[in-house]
């Protein structure tokens, strides 16, 4: 937007950039009001954001913040030399992977299958029901999930045993368990993601499938040949979000979800930063792990706007 | 729209003269969806009828997949909210959080999103950055904690309220709706001379609320669902709200401890499995009552937040 292109009717004054005084005093009730949201931002954004420097320090909690002593990149050598991190930050990758390669289709599918429905009662019936798990908190959705696999009465053991399998400790076994965050996450975010699908769908001209109807084409070639194009723009948007949001693996559902048993597969940088820095009350050295995750975030989220652009493509910012 | 139903209706009738192809595939289709939906309510049902069974059918029915209770109880529901208050204390402070938060919240983001949806303000677009950036530079746990902790907002009720007051995503989705509001329609009451602030709460926001709904709705779910914070920043237990006790009471094998209650233990206590999921299910039955109502609002909310201004 051009800076200078403003709407006429603020006078012939407003047409030139106005000095900063000036500005207050035309517009102090705006100012007034954005009071709130940016002290607010500033304190509990902003300011920890700076308190990242404790990452550069032997953080010694008698000392406190400032008096504790500067150590360099000590935190962050100790963090990459270290046994766990090497683990930690491959799994936080490959479950981030494994959300997206599974979690990511789901609700373009389920869009399709919804827009194929002729009928919009019962359309309406199984959007309410989907979106549902959304609403859910993550503890409810963890005692929901140990519940359903659990190896004495859990519905889908019982199922396993009608058919003559052994039953299988899902919750505690690091083969199983990140099937499990994944299937979790499925379940409950599916129906919500689809929305954004079905706004798209929504938008496309119904003169397109006339027309294709009048060629003779079959349905399977109306959704391939018409409704999937036309939601292109929109899956590489969604796609790009969640490859930039890749290493957000969710840490309320594996804090929830998790035991020592599974941590070998499960623990991820977030959950990691919690037991470092929360429990064992090591905060430099959490912080320094921490703020890794930040900046590897904040990486991958401009690179991937990035490439929305390039791509002519609407980006994000 | 008469005309567009009409063709419609001519479509709907060759697919079903020719019952070929077409006819199979709409009812895979539903079967599907049907499977789809039935797969997202059996873990709330199982947990809803095993909360309502008595504690002698629970043990008969252990091999069964899913038993309907014959003489259904509300005993269970009954022994969680007569304990020993921990959970209609625990209850008090989740409905404190979510309606003095919500409020607050909603307050924050109307003040933030409105003067950011003035295009003449200067200064907008620094601004706009300045909230921006939080979203894709998170300052992490452990700093922020350090910071609540700094404000001597640990133990506090205040600890819910104002680290997340503001959230940058519902006050973008805010300013598109308000940027969507003719300019004109302020201006007849800045001619009236009224302020700003007029403009606002007389103008303004009787024409949102449907976006006020849905923002209000999403920082209510929030609050009713968040737990991690009060892990985080509250060590006393009578401050805790629903959902991080529910954790607690998850976590730990015998309710009895959390309870406390010395006298519920010599009476008979019911089966664990049935007291926690009677609590979940207190814990979620406020969010199912009144989301068939209310989900056009959530997703108006996020259909605004799709077309970005």
């Amino acid at each position: 937007m051009k800076k200078r292109a403003r709407p006429k009717r603020e006078g012939p004054a407003a047409m030139v950039k106005m000095s900063p005084s000036k500005a207050v005093r035309k517009y102090h009730n705006y100012y007034l009001m954005l009071i709130p949201g940016i002290v607010l931002i500033g304190l509990f954004a902003y300011l920890p954001i700076i308190c990242n420097f404790i990452a550069f320090k032997d953080y010694k909690i008698f000392l406190g913040p400032f008096k504790s002593t500067w150590n360099g990149l000590d935190n962050f050598t100790r963090l990459f030399q270290g046994n766990d991190f090497g683990q930690i930050f491959s799994n936080t990758l490959v479950l981030g992977m494994l959300k997206l390669l599974l979690g990511f289709p789901a609700p373009i599918l389920l869009a399709l299958m919804l827009n194929e429905v002729g009928n919009q009662l019962f359309k309406r019936l199984v959007q309410t029901v989907v979106y549902l798990p959304h609403f859910i908190s993550w503890v409810v959705i963890a005692s929901l999930t140990s519940t359903l696999l659990s190896p004495n009465d859990g519905i889908i053991n019982m199922l396993l045993s009608k058919l003559g399998h052994q039953p299988i400790f899902f919750m505690g076994d690091p083969e199983y368990f990140r099937g499990v965050l994944v299937a979790t996450d499925i379940w409950k975010e599916t129906g919500w993601s689809a929305i954004i699908y079905l706004a798209a769908l929504s938008g496309i001209p119904q003169d397109m499938y006339e027309a294709a109807t009048v060629d003779g084409a079959k349905r399977m070639q109306k959704i391939l040949f018409i409704t999937l194009p036309c939601l292109v723009p929109t899956i590489i948007i969604m796609l790009l979000l969640r490859v930039g949001n890749i290493i957000n693996v969710g840490f309320e559902q594996v804090f929830t979800l998790y035991s020592p048993p599974v941590y070998r597969v499960a623990d991820i940088i977030d959950t990691y930063v919690y037991r470092i820095g929360i429990v064992d009350a090591q905060y430099g050295f959490a912080t320094a792990a921490g703020l890794f995750k930040s900046v590897v975030a904040l990486v991958l989220v401009v690179s991937c706007n990035w490439i929305t652009k390039k791509s002519g493509q609407e980006s994000l910012f | 729209m008469r005309q567009t139903g009409y063709v419609e209706k001519i479509h709907s009738r060759k697919s079903l003269k020719r019952p070929g192809s077409d006819l199979v595939f709409s009812i895979v289709n539903a079967i599907l969806l049907i499977l789809i939906a039935v797969c997202t309510l059996v873990p709330f049902l199982d947990v809803a009828l095993t909360s309502i069974t008595p504690t002698k059918e629970i043990v008969k029915n252990a091999k069964a997949l899913i038993a309907i209770p014959k003489s259904p109880t509300l005993s269970h529901y009954r022994y969680v909210l007569n304990g020993n208050g921990t959970i209609l204390r625990a209850m008090g402070v989740t409905i404190f959080r979510t309606v003095v938060g919500t409020a607050v919240s909603l307050c924050v983001t109307v003040l933030t999103a409105y003067p950011l949806s003035k295009k003449f303000l200067p200064g907008r677009n620094i601004l706009m950055k300045y909230f921006f950036f939080t979203m894709i530079f998170s300052a992490g746990m452990i700093p922020s904690y350090l910071v609540v902790k700094m404000f001597g907002l640990t133990d506090s009720l205040l600890a819910f309220i104002l680290p997340n007051a503001l959230n940058v995503y519902n006050m973008i989705i805010m300013r598109t709706f308000f940027l969507g509001i003719p300019a004109e329609l302020e201006e007849s009451t800045r001619i009236d001379g009224c302020g700003e602030w007029k403009a606002l709460l007389k103008v303004v926001l009787p024409l949102s609320t449907p976006v006020l709904a849905s923002i209000g709705l999403f920082y209510a779910v929030w609050h009713w669902n968040s737990f991690f914070d009060a892990v985080l920043y509250i060590t006393d237990r009578k401050l805790w709200p629903l959902q991080t006790l529910l954790r607690e009471i998850l976590l730990s094998t015998s309710m009895s401890e959390l309870l406390g209650g010395s006298g519920s233990l010599s009476e008979a206590m019911p089966p664990s499995t049935a007291v926690i999921n009677a609590t979940i299910m207190i814990s979620c039955i406020p969010i199912m009552a009144v989301y068939p109502f209310i989900q056009k609002y959530f997703v108006k909310g996020i259909m605004v937040g799709a077309i970005k201004g």
